[in-house]
């Protein structure tokens, strides 16, 4: 959950086009009219992304949002029963807080995916996630919209998200048994066979990694990959 | 010594300049330092086997620069040729301890032994930003970084266009223009800030994904792995056929409690990890005990940057808020006694002085009405206490949590700065915490990382 405090604005005399904002903006509150950058303010969440990204052209401004807007998506009792299931397969908790900045849990993004809110940018908006670093939250709401056979694809000029290295891909639970050996120190077999007994201690700020809902064997390494 | 002949005035931290990133942008009106009721105690009152430093904030830096000459002379840089681009990747965070001077002085090391023994002029200083790529605005020309790298500087963060890195262990991505060099050479620090997340077992690796990577990759190590096992990411990216053929060497900035020790250098990036890995526990592992020892305290944010990344002693404010296990211990100890359910045992910040965004659990209370204005506007949905100076915050926080132990994080080395029932609960536990880690958690955690014993 979380409430919006600031928004953007535009100076149309100082943007020059170049599609930046749009470019990183989380929310698709961005967009080209023309040769200049145009704000959707109901879709702007205040993370200042665009900002940084029009220096040195400086065409964007913070301002106070004038309607403070609270995104987050309730778990109903009848949702609950799924909830739980999406963030399993998952190896979520729907409890465990995905985002630090905007503390938003599992469930609400899962309970969002499941009313059919498939775009990570919608995801923005109905829950807070990745509204403001995303250096959490992207990676689990990757593997929830993975989990639910949502396939994200990307252009190659979208900064947001690089849909071939999003998160959903590379896991503790993905590494081959070879890699494991090969590097011992990072102990992970150990930790793989330890989340599948539940029996990892709980760290703070850290989302739990939740026992496979059904093991499967290591896979080999991909081809084209090795040393 | 008795106890209270060891608790002194309060040592004098660096100074804090204006900056566009702290709420409220300009310097406190009073320093922490200068409140009454603060006294200090010396890092090596506490550990008295804790080394001389070779240089402390606000010294000449050339003993850095000679240090950084002499292990740079045992660095191979052949493979850089007179008309080779080079990268010198460096991190924001430096710049940070000790005023970042010593840090800044090594970079400058690094480019004029690049240039003198290679011949190769195009080389440019690229900055890894935290929150924002302007950092680097102040940051540089505040240490003459700007003009001594001839005006080859350039900042990045985590959602500038990627390159994707294939490695061992799937795709990953790394910033385009922080690699895009014939060259890289990685220039860091030893500083043991987030333990949680490194364990101290990869150190210098980190950087690969969190100071170099792009948002995918930092995400993907910070929720896809347990902390134990998430350094083979930065492993896997560091060894793959992309960075491996760019790589030149590294050289990293080693320090302790006391201010900075020296520096290292190596073409071998894993045994330098090694050997400060080593260094790391023990110069720090006594103090990191000690501050696992403290079971409630309010804190008062008095320095630069982040107010978890803070220093005091020259650990860093996190240690507090993640100190309910040891997370130098590399085994699973899910039942053990280590593993306390006490929750944070920081009840209130005292927010003098810091970076704005990064928010804590505890109860905030801001100083004055630039910080205050700013901590309300930001953190709109935290609650938020407003005291118009710092003696009335700092009463507030005692009368609000009931707790008179207060550490102040402004940035000090060689000693921290804190109230006097801290400075007389520290003093008392010191000893205690000294012998278990001489005789069983240093031995154990070097073991854990396959380390030479400590003689």
């Amino acid at each position: 959950m979380f409430v919006t405090s600031a928004v953007v604005a535009i100076t149309d005399e100082k943007c020059v086009g170049c599609q930046r904002c749009v470019n990183v903006c989380p929310s698709g509150a961005l967009a080209m009219s023309g040769r200049l950058a145009v704000l959707d303010e109901p879709r702007c969440v205040g993370c200042f992304k665009c900002v940084e990204a029009c220096h040195p052209y400086d065409a964007i401004s913070v301002l106070r949002d004038p309607n403070p807007r609270r995104l987050t998506t309730p778990i109903t009792d009848e949702f609950r029963p799924a909830v739980e299931e999406l963030c399993a397969t998952a190896r979520l908790d729907p409890d465990a807080v995905i985002c630090l900045c905007t503390s938003t849990t599992a469930g609400e993004v899962a309970a969002a995916v499941l009313g059919g809110v498939h775009e990570p940018e919608d995801l923005a908006l109905a829950t807070g996630v990745r509204a403001k670093c995303g250096m959490w939250c992207l990676t689990p709401a990757m593997r929830l919209l993975r989990a639910h056979g949502v396939d994200i694809t990307r252009p190659a000029k979208d900064q947001r998200i690089y849909a071939d290295g999003d998160g959903a891909e590379v896991a503790i639970w993905t590494i081959s048994d070879e890699v494991a050996d090969r590097y011992p120190e990072y102990r992970l077999r150990e930790d793989l066979d330890a989340i599948e007994r539940d029996d990892v201690p709980r760290a703070v700020g850290f989302p739990d990694i939740r026992p496979s809902p059904s093991p499967s064997p290591r896979p080999s390494p991909r081809p084209g990959t090795d040393r | 010594m008795t106890v209270s002949e060891l608790i002194r005035p309060a040592a004098t931290p660096p100074p804090l300049s204006r900056s566009h990133f702290a709420y409220g942008r300009v310097p406190p009106a009073m320093r922490a330092a200068e409140l009454p009721g603060i006294c200090s105690v010396r890092v090596q009152d506490l550990f008295a086997d804790l080394p001389e430093p070779i240089h402390r904030a606000g010294e000449d830096p050339a003993p850095v620069r000679a240090a950084a000459v002499a292990a740079l002379a045992g660095v191979d840089m052949s493979m850089i040729k007179p008309g080779d681009s080079v990268h010198v990747l460096c991190s924001e965070h430096g710049f940070a301890m000790m005023g970042g001077t010593a840090y800044a002085e090594l970079l400058r090391t690094v480019r004029d032994e690049i240039v003198t023994r290679t011949g190769a002029t195009n080389v440019k200083l690229a900055v890894s930003s935290a929150a924002s790529k302007f950092e680097s605005a102040e940051i540089l020309p505040a240490h003459g970084l700007t003009d001594y790298f001839q005006g080859k500087t350039f900042a990045f963060g985590p959602y500038d266009p990627g390159i994707p890195i294939d490695t061992e262990i799937g795709r990953l991505y790394g910033v385009r223009k922080a690699y895009h060099a014939k060259w890289l050479v990685h220039v860091h620090y030893d500083d043991p800030r987030e333990i949680h997340y490194h364990r101290v077992n990869g150190r210098l690796l980190k950087s690969f994904t969190m100071s170099y990577a792009r948002m995918e990759t930092r995400s993907i190590y910070h929720t896809n792995f347990p902390s134990r096992s998430a350094n083979i990411v930065p492993r896997a990216i560091y060894e793959s056929p992309y960075i491996r053929q760019r790589w030149a060497f590294s050289a990293v900035l080693s320090t302790s409690p006391t201010g900075t020790m020296g520096v290292d250098a190596d073409n071998d990036l894993i045994a330098m990890d090694r050997r400060v890995g080593r260094e790391i526990l023990r110069r720090y592992g006594k103090l990191v005990s000690l501050f696992r020892t403290i079971d409630e305290c309010f804190t008062i944010a008095d320095d630069t940057r982040w107010f978890p990344y803070q220093h005091a002693g020259g650990l860093t404010a996190c240690a507090l808020f993640e100190n309910d296990r040891d997370y130098l211990d590399l085994d699973l100890r899910r039942d053990s006694a280590q593993v306390h359910k006490r929750g944070n045992v920081v009840k209130a910040v005292v927010l003098n002085s810091a970076w704005k965004i990064a928010s804590t659990p505890a109860l905030t209370i801001g100083v004055g009405d630039r910080v205050c204005r700013d901590l309300m506007r930001i953190h709109s949905a935290q609650d938020v206490l407003a005291e118009p100076d710092l003696p009335t915050a700092v009463a507030t926080a005692i009368q609000r949590t009931g707790i008179d132990k207060g550490i102040v994080f402004d940035g000090c080395y060689g000693a921290i700065n804190m109230t006097h029932s801290m400075a007389e609960y520290l003093l008392e536990r010191a000893p205690e915490v000294g012998r278990q880690v001489d005789e069983e958690l240093l031995p154990r955690w070097l073991r854990q990382r396959g380390l030479e014993p400590v003689t």
